[in-house]
This record gives C-alpha cells, sequence and structure tokens, in this order.
C-alpha cells in the first residue's frame, strides 16, 4: 500500500450550515486510509472559522494516524481565509 | 305462552336466530328466554365462564328479581348442581323436590324457591371447550324422559355453537380493534416525537401535538404548561373551532379553580396523574360554581378524561389533558398509559428546549461579563466599543472579546473572535481576555504577549489542537504628537488607520493562536498623530452578509475614512453593517475604535 491517494473536493459556502455534509465527505475519504489526503478548497464560494477549524482537524487526525494532508487553496476566499490566518506555512499547499 | 309450534320448526327459528346474534349477552337472551320457551321452561338462566373458578350471569328470565340478583357472578363449587354439571361436562336432572332434597340437600330450599320443582342443568361445551352452563327450571315435578332429555341436550349444544361463534366473533373484534388502535398509538407517537424536533416554538409544538391528539385519539385536547409559579394553558383543540371558542369563554366567565383535585392544574403541580374512565353527572355537578355553569359544562358532554403530567428527571412541567366527548369513547387503562407515553415524549423534549435555551441564556450572560461594562479613560486618547451579537435565539452566542488595560503612558487594547459558540467559546473567550490583562501587566510587547497566551490556549484545551482564535494586540503610548502604537496580530484582521480621509490596512502577520506550539509573530510600530484614528473589528463586519455578497473591507474602508471622533466611527460603522445585512446578522461583532486626541497632550 504506497501511494495511495483521495482527493475531496469542497464547493459552495463552508461555514457552519454546511460543515455537517463537509464534514462527511472528509470522513468518507479517511475510511478508506489514503496515504495522502488532498482537500481542495479551490472551489469553495466562502469559507469561515467553521471551515478552516474542520481542515485543522481534519489534518490532526491524518498526522495522528500517519497520513499526510495537503490543501489545494486556488485563488478565491480559501486562500484569502488561510493566508490572514497565518496557515498557508502550516500545511502543504499543491497550487 | 305461544301455542305450541312444532318442535322442528321451532328449533329452527332458534337456530336462525342464534346465527344472527352477534354478542354473547344476544345469546344469553335467546337461550333464557326463546329456548326456555321452546323447551316449556318457566325460568332459565345462562351462565358464561368468567375465569377458571367463575361463572358469569349472561341473562336469567323467569326468577323473581331478588332471587337472581345474588347469581349474577357464581363461583364454581364441586357439589352444586350447575357446578357439578360444569366440571364433569354433564347435565345434572333434578325432576322433583325430593330429588333436590337427597341429592342437593343445601341447596334444595334455593333450587326450589319461587314454586320450582325439576331443574335441568346443563353444560355449555364446543368440542373441549368449556363455555358455561345453562339452568331450565319448571314448576312443578317433571320427568325428564330420554325423548326430552336428547331434546334439551340438542337445544344447549345449538345454544352453545352460537355462543362460541359469538365469543369468536368477539374476540377477533376486539383483537382487530386492538391491533388498530395499537397501530394508531404508535403512529401518534412517532409523528410526536417528530413534531417535537420541528424547528417550532414550544408553544407551538404544543398546540400541533394538540391538533395531532384530536385529530387521532380524543374529542378535546388541552396541554398547560408551569411558567415560573404560574400554571398557563398553552393549547386547547378540538376538531370544531366553534367548541374551542365555547370553552375560552366558559374558562373566561368562569376561571378554573387552581386546586380542583384531577384538574390540569393541579396535575401540572403534582405530578400525580388524574383518570376518569367515566365522568359521572355528579362530577360535573360538583365542580360547577352554579346552575348556568353546570348547564354549561354538561352542554359539553364530557364522557371520559385522563390528565397526565408532563414530567420528566423528577421536573414538573405541566400536563396533558384528553378529553372523549360526543363520540362517547372512554378511556381504559392502555389509553391511560398511552397518555402517559405521549406526556413523556412531549416532555422530555420541551425539557431539552429549556437547557438549549438555559444554556444560551448562561452563554450569553458569560459573554456580557466578559465585556468591559465602560471602557476605562485613558488621558490622550478616546475610545468607542461596540458589540452586537446576533438577535436570534437559534444562534448560539460567539466568543467576540474587546479589552482595555490602562497603563501610566497609555493603554493596552485587545480585540479577539474565539472560534465556534457557545458555554466552551464563552470559557476560552474568558481565558484570553485574563491572560492578555495579566501579561500586559507584566510589561510583555504585544507579540510576547500573543506567544505566551497562545500556550495557555494550548495548556487549557490539554496539549491538543482546541478551539482557535484570532487575537489583534496592540500597546498603545502616548507621545507629544499623538501617541505610538505596537501591534500584533494572530491571524485577526488587519486593523485599520485613518489619516486625513484616507485608509490604511495595517498587515502584521501572524499565525492563529491555539492550534499550534510554535506561532510566528510580528511587531509592526506606527504613529497615530493628533485626530488620527485606529479601528479594531472582528470578522463580523467583514463577513456580514445581504443576498449574494459579504461586506468585505472596501465597504470597511468606506465607512469609516470621513473619520471623526471616535465614537462617531463606531456608531456609523455599525449602523452600516446593520443596513447591510438588513437586520440578519449571523456573527457577532466588536468595533474598538481608538482616536489620538487632538485637545489633551501628554
Amino acid at each position: 500500500m504506497t501511494g495511495t491517494t483521495a482527493e475531496v473536493a469542497l464547493s459552495g459556502e463552508l461555514d457552519i450550515s454546511t460543515y455537517e455534509d463537509a464534514l462527511a465527505q472528509l470522513a468518507a475519504a479517511e475510511r478508506s486510509a489514503p496515504e495522502l489526503l488532498v482537500v481542495d478548497l479551490a472551489g469553495l464560494r466562502f469559507v469561515d472559522s467553521t471551515g478552516v477549524r474542520l481542515v485543522l482537524s481534519a489534518d490532526e487526525r491524518a498526522r495522528e494516524a500517519g497520513r499526510r494532508l495537503a490543501l489545494r487553496l486556488g485563488d478565491g476566499p480559501a486562500r484569502r481565509v488561510f493566508t490572514a490566518l497565518g496557515l498557508v506555512d502550516r500545511f502543504e499547499v499543491l497550487d | 305462552m305461544s301455542e305450541r309450534e312444532s318442535p322442528a320448526s321451532a328449533l329452527q327459528r332458534l337456530a336462525g336466530e342464534l346465527l344472527r346474534a352477534t354478542s354473547p349477552a344476544a345469546i344469553g337472551a335467546l337461550v333464557a328466554t326463546t329456548a326456555a320457551d321452546l323447551l316449556g321452561a318457566d325460568a332459565a338462566a345462562v351462565f358464561a365462564r368468567a375465569g377458571a373458578t367463575t361463572l358469569e350471569a349472561l341473562h336469567t328470565s323467569g326468577w323473581p328479581e331478588e332471587l337472581s340478583r345474588p347469581f349474577h357472578r357464581l363461583e364454581l363449587h364441586r357439589g352444586r348442581p350447575l357446578s357439578d354439571a360444569v366440571l364433569d361436562g354433564h347435565p345434572v336432572w333434578l325432576e322433583d323436590a325430593a330429588q333436590w332434597r337427597l341429592r342437593y340437600p343445601d341447596m334444595a330450599a334455593l333450587g326450589t324457591a319461587a314454586d320450582m320443582q325439576a331443574s335441568a342443568c346443563l353444560p355449555l361445551r364446543v368440542e373441549d371447550r368449556d363455555l358455561g352452563a345453562v339452568v331450565f327450571s319448571f314448576r312443578g315435578p317433571r320427568a325428564f324422559s330420554a325423548e326430552e332429555r336428547e331434546f334439551l341436550v340438542a337445544v344447549t349444544a345449538l345454544c352453545a355453537q352460537g355462543l362460541d361463534r359469538a365469543r369468536l366473533l368477539v374476540a377477533e373484534r376486539t383483537a382487530r380493534e386492538t391491533a388498530e388502535r395499537q397501530l394508531g398509538r404508535m403512529t401518534v407517537l412517532s409523528r410526536t416525537t417528530r413534531l417535537m424536533e420541528a424547528p417550532l416554538s414550544v408553544e407551538e409544538r404544543l398546540r400541533q401535538l394538540a391538533d395531532l391528539a384530536v385529530a387521532e385519539i380524543a374529542d378535546w385536547c388541552a396541554v398547560h404548561l408551569v411558567r415560573g409559579g404560574r400554571v398557563d394553558q398553552v393549547a386547547v383543540a378540538h376538531s370544531d373551532p366553534t367548541k374551542v371558542a365555547f370553552v375560552a369563554q366558559l374558562q373566561e366567565r368562569y376561571p378554573p379553580d387552581p386546586d380542583a383535585a384531577g384538574g390540569a392544574l393541579r396535575v401540572s403541580r403534582t405530578g400525580e396523574p388524574a383518570y376518569y374512565p367515566e365522568i359521572p353527572d355528579e362530577l360535573l355537578t360538583a365542580a360547577a360554581v352554579d346552575d348556568e355553569h353546570l348547564a354549561l359544562i354538561r352542554s359539553i358532554g364530557m364522557r371520559s378524561a385522563v390528565v397526565v403530567p408532563l414530567a420528566v428527571r423528577g421536573r414538573k412541567l405541566g400536563a396533558l389533558t384528553l378529553v372523549q366527548a360526543e363520540s362517547e369513547r372512554r378511556f381504559d387503562h392502555i389509553d391511560l398509559a398511552f397518555a402517559q407515553q405521549l406526556a413523556t415524549t412531549a416532555a422530555i423534549a420541551l425539557d431539552n428546549a429549556r437547557l438549549y435555551e438555559e444554556q444560551w441564556r448562561t452563554a450569553h450572560t458569560l459573554q456580557a461579563a466578559l465585556l468591559p461594562t465602560d471602557l476605562p479613560a485613558v488621558p490622550g486618547l478616546r475610545l468607542a466599543a461596540r458589540y452586537r451579537s446576533p438577535a436570534d435565539t437559534d444562534v448560539l452566542v460567539g466568543g467576540d472579546l474587546y479589552d482595555v488595560v490602562p497603563e501610566p503612558d497609555g493603554c493596552g487594547v485587545v480585540v479577539a473572535d474565539v472560534c465556534g459558540k457557545g458555554a466552551a467559546a464563552a470559557a476560552l473567550t474568558a481565558l484570553i481576555r485574563h491572560t492578555v490583562r495579566a501579561e500586559i501587566d507584566h510589561g510583555h510587547g504585544p507579540a510576547v504577549v500573543l506567544e505566551r497566551l497562545n500556550r495557555a490556549m494550548l495548556r487549557a484545551s490539554g496539549g491538543r489542537p482546541g478551539r482557535f482564535a484570532t487575537v489583534a494586540q496592540a500597546r498603545i503610548t502616548r507621545t507629544p504628537s499623538g501617541a505610538t502604537v505596537r501591534l500584533a496580530s494572530a491571524g485577526h484582521p488587519p486593523p485599520l488607520v485613518v489619516r486625513g480621509g484616507r485608509t490604511e490596512a495595517v498587515s502584521a502577520r501572524g499565525t492563529l493562536l491555539g492550534v499550534y506550539p510554535d506561532v510566528t509573530l510580528t511587531e509592526v510600530t506606527f504613529d497615530l498623530n493628533h485626530g488620527e484614528i485606529m479601528v479594531l473589528y472582528t470578522d463580523g463586519v467583514t463577513e456580514a452578509r445581504d443576498a449574494d455578497e459579504l461586506y468585505g473591507p472596501e465597504r470597511l474602508e468606506r465607512a469609516v475614512a470621513p473619520g471623526g471622533p471616535a465614537g462617531d466611527v463606531a456608531d456609523r460603522l455599525l449602523a452600516d453593517v446593520d443596513a447591510f445585512q438588513h437586520g440578519r446578522q449571523r456573527d457577532d461583532i466588536a468595533i474598538l475604535v481608538i482616536e489620538a486626541d487632538a485637545e489633551v497632550g501628554p
């Protein structure tokens, strides 16, 4: 089992109202225990602190399980938010 | 007695009538009258088994009332003719008073009372099913010939078959009704559970529960709630609204007695259910205050009622009242148990809603306690703060914070936003406020204050990444020309500086707090000259939304650009954000404006 990758692309708005759905998508991808989990936030129109918290906890789960988590941030809201929070350096960002 | 028809045609007529009878009572009446007539008996009594050792009279005829009344229920007792017939399964023939005295000396007086002499006691059996017995009695002695005995046994067998069929019909009908009622109850219960989870006010949910109850299980339903020291009726339902209006008028004219035993008000307070399988007129008479009241409550036509407490975990929240009236239905013990189950389901949902509201109130109280009631006076600076949480009670309180800590040469200020809502977020907000105050008092600069705050947050979350917060902290020192600001920001939206109608975002990059043990923080230092202002805020401002857009940094800059006294800037910004989101606020908003005072020098 080397080089397995799973990718989850989130779209629309990521806030408290869509948190559960996004969490379910991540959980489904995590069940296959991929070596690399790519979370694609480039398509998000809006992301707030709830969305950031979702990514932070997914990252923590990956680290605990010895997996890697990487992000695609695009050039929209997700990159602005992650930059503002000083988080871009904390993640493997693929774009 | 009518002229004898031929035994064969009489038997056929009896058989036809037995076939049409559908209840044991109707069969009993036929046997005790038509069959007795056919047999030429002067008196008859039909008994059905009502348990292992008991017989119950279905019908008696021919005996004076005072003789038959004590025998409505009989315990089987060997050594009595009817019991012997039942227990042995064979007829007992007693042809005259002498035989009575010889064979049943204890029973002879009774058996031959009312001029009766001869009796035939016959078991009612179909195959091995023991259904009861019948006794036919005759005035004067009667020698039962073999032919006559055969005829009596044949008629009895016919009656037994009729009784057996009626019994099965009743059992089947009862089983079907029970199944239908059970199905109905399950449906009501599951709909109640769904209803109680609906995003409606408590009152609206209870009104709908009452509507559901009158659609399915009762003619009337009322719900009462305990509120403070009072018990309020929050719902009354009946399928006919004019009846609801009638009762409302009635209650207005004659307010219910709060201490009436078994009334909803009392059940609400005691938590003890009240059950009236039948509502006799005496109960209404006792409850009425005058004749007119009595006439009015009689006109409602209440037949049967249950009042069950809405109670959970020992807390008494109210009462659910169900009443049967014009449908003529009656509540039984199963209905009572079901009503209690229904009330418990509703009470648990109510209690959860109450806990939620309490938690909400606690969090808001805590939040309010975390904000300074008045900003301190700081020489050389004018300060203004605004805080606004969403009015909607469905939105839990967030964790926005602002604070000002006076220092001999100026002050320290902080604005923070904790991720998440509710009591846990408020607790973290409290930690931030107290830690920042302590670290400022220790004389640390902004970057060190935030670094030490980060460590405190990680300690509080047990070393695991917990809730995060974005924090902007500034140390403001008076100077002859105004003030010098040292600013550090941990992922917080950049403060704005307004100078001569131009705005500038001051970016001090830094990592959010509460997640990583090592945080990158930078400090920027700049001057505020007399009349210049700095605006700190939380993302409730920039992320305020109308139908399709965020408020955003550009609108923010336009709102604060005109400058002016600190209080005016804060008011203008809050009003602009309010107008933008049309009063539909989703997140907390905190604004802190610092103005280098033009009037006061160092």
